[in-house]
């Protein structure tokens, strides 16, 4: 079922949520809502959900107005952060309440219910955990008891808060792939909200970022990474060195350094801009590699991981960022405090105003 | 127990805390319980009889207990109410509503029994008007379960608040998405949740209510078989000096009253086991 948000706005108080958002989301898509805290991602989610309604604006699920309609009667899932169970209930009686509070005319028979709760508990893999109660589970297995409960209603919409956020990294990593292979076998349409942007890049069909109530870009996860609107999604999605430059022509030079960068933004000659180089496009050599290069100083080395973090500083003492590989580290026999030369292999400019 | 001290539990004292526990509910509460058993010992088995199955004993005891849970039934279902109202909404005068709800704490109960009656005398401003539609109330049945009430409603309210006030609002969020309806969500997910502190403050208001003497004397009009109370039935037999026999009913109503408050705490026990079944350690 598809979703339709337009133009909604949502107010508390003189605190601005979301500021004539709309937002498309086809059937059967995965899309993940990103943003930092306070950003508006979790008020877009509840209005879809119909637990809060927008000040102006309206919702349309499958071409029918939904803006006014009931929680209960827009055919919505919703898993919340911390899970929300029932704590009373054993978890076959969590994911069966669903179907038990339908009126009496659309509700299963008894049998019927224990064979559908049964199965999305297979589907969850918590098969033996029917007769537990929630306080007895870990935070994974609750997260999968809460998602089991929701779609227990066969919803048209499967809404999902932040859900793996109350979840340890290892939990996270699993439950999140889990939920991409679970989606690609029940095909239900999802909006999930999140501030992990590994997560939503990794999971989603495609992203929205979210920043102070708007909308900044929606895009497949490749295309929002490697194609940013703007300055603000391309620091979102990632660590990120930042310089102050110049845009004169078809080059950029960095204020400060004698190193220039030629790149192809002719309509904002001129103008000031933001310059933008991911720690991972930032090379390291002993000397002068061209006349991108620029000297710095190693401040700190961090060899543990992937990559070799290196903390460095310019010379005017501005910090920068490199990651390079444990190779590169080895050839170059890196220290700390020695003066070395940084080199952009690629880079970003917004222009500022 | 002993094992948890011989294991060095990491909260230290409990030795000690138990210890003086101990002491201390025998020195307040058990020892002068206790007396009540060696003097009621003075009588024969026929004499403690004859006094506690005495007609008019056996009806005290269905005033006292009957009315008594009557009172704390109304006071569970109206302080649940008053609680609900007081947590979930925001009001004008609401820290004064909140403040009122004390009131039958801190009055003297011979204050509340003699302003109840003045109220529900046949004479009084709402006596009046029940008395011209049949019913009476002071003087009879229903103002002991009124001046019972009064004194209970505090207990109630008090021990629902912190309970209410810390239901998660996403538990009922969720059962509307669910498909809940408002009154599914409260009989099936709400109430659950709050039964074991209403049934604790169904007993702590009935055993308030059992105790009561000061407010139920000036109301009930104290007719012997019809409203007199047990406590005021002992007051009576010190009156007349019958020191064993006022014991002799003491004595039977504490076990009568402890009977019902351990069968309703077991009661309790089971229900919250039900919920945090600890056969498994919960994270």
């Amino acid at each position: 079922m598809s979703i339709q948000i337009r133009n909604v706005t949502k107010r508390f108080g003189n605190f601005v949520a979301l500021d004539t958002v709309s937002l498309d989301v086809a059937s059967g898509e995965l899309v993940a809502l990103l943003g930092p805290s306070g950003s508006g991602k979790t008020t877009l989610l509840r209005i879809i959900s119909g637990l809060d309604a927008p000040d102006a604006g309206s919702m349309i699920l499958h071409g029918e107005d939904a803006t006014a309609m009931r929680p209960r009667e827009r055919g919505v899932g919703f898993v919340f952060q911390h899970y929300a169970l029932f704590r009373h209930m054993t978890v076959f009686q969590n994911v069966g309440f669903g179907l038990r509070v339908r009126p009496r005319k659309l509700r299963p028979s008894k049998a019927a219910i224990r064979e559908k709760v049964f199965g999305l508990l297979r589907l969850v893999q918590l098969e033996n955990f029917a007769t537990r109660y929630p306080a007895q589970l870990s935070g994974g297995q609750r997260q999968r008891v809460a998602l089991a409960r929701a779609l227990a209603v066969e919803p048209k919409v499967l809404l999902l808060d932040e859900p793996f956020g109350a979840l340890d990294a290892k939990v996270r990593k699993e439950l999140r792939r889990w939920l991409r292979r679970l989606h690609d076998e029940i095909h239900v349409t999802s909006v999930f909200v999140t501030h992990d942007q590994e997560e939503a890049l990794e999971v989603a069909d495609r992203v929205v970022i979210v920043n102070e109530g708007r909308i900044e870009q929606i895009g497949a996860p490749e295309e929002v990474y490697h194609h940013p609107a703007n300055a603000f999604v391309l620091n979102f999605l990632g660590d990120v060195n930042l310089f102050h430059g110049r845009i004169h022509g078809d080059e950029a030079m960095i204020v400060g350094h004698a190193g220039e960068e030629p790149e192809d933004h002719a309509q904002h000659a001129g103008r000031s801009a933001q310059v933008f180089v991911r720690p991972h496009l930032l090379d390291i050599s002993i000397d002068a590699a061209g006349r991108n290069s620029f000297p710095a100083k190693v401040i700190h080395i961090n060899p543990a991981g992937p990559f070799v973090k290196v903390e460095l500083a310019d010379a005017r003492g501005a910090p920068l960022q490199a990651d390079i590989s444990q190779q590169r580290y080895r050839e170059l026999a890196l220290e700390k405090n020695m003066d070395v030369f940084v080199t952009p292999k690629e880079i970003r400019t917004f222009a500022t105003n | 127990m002993a094992v948890a001290s011989r294991h060095r539990s990491i909260i230290p004292g409990f030795g000690l805390t138990l210890g003086f526990t101990i002491m201390y509910l025998s020195l307040i509460v058990l020892i002068p319980l206790s007396t009540l058993y060696f003097k009621a010992a003075t009588l024969s088995w026929s004499e403690f009889w004859h006094t506690v199955a005495s007609a008019r004993a056996l009806a005290a005891y269905r005033l006292s207990f009957g009315a008594s849970a009557l009172a704390a039934s109304i006071n569970t279902i109206f302080g649940l109410l008053a609680a609900w109202v007081l947590v979930r909404y925001r009001f004008p005068g609401k820290a004064l509503v909140d403040a009122v709800v004390d009131l039958p704490f801190a009055l003297p109960t011979a204050v509340a029994g003699i302003s109840l009656t003045a109220l529900y005398a046949p004479t009084g401003l709402l006596g009046r008007r029940f008395e011209a539609g049949g019913i009476k109330i002071a003087y009879a049945y229903p103002g002991v379960v009124v001046a019972l009430t009064f004194i209970g409603l505090p207990f109630v309210v008090r021990t629902l608040q912190p309970v209410l006030r810390d239901l998660n609002p996403e538990i009922e969020e969720a059962a509307a998405s669910l498909g809940a309806t408002r009154r599914q969500t409260f009989l099936k997910v709400l109430f659950p949740l709050i039964f074991p502190a209403a049934l604790t403050g169904f007993t702590l208001a009935f055993a308030r209510a059992l105790g009561e003497y000061g407010s139920v004397v000036f109301i009930s009009g104290n007719m012997p078989m019809r409203t007199e109370i047990v406590p005021l039935l002992i007051m009576t037999k010190l009156e007349e000096y019958d020191y064993a026999g006022a014991t002799a009913l003491a004595v039977s109503m504490l076990a009568i009253s402890f009977t019902l408050l351990l069968c309703i705490n077991l009661l309790q026990w089971w229900t919250r086991r039900q919920q945090h079944s600890g056969l498994w350690p919960s994270q």
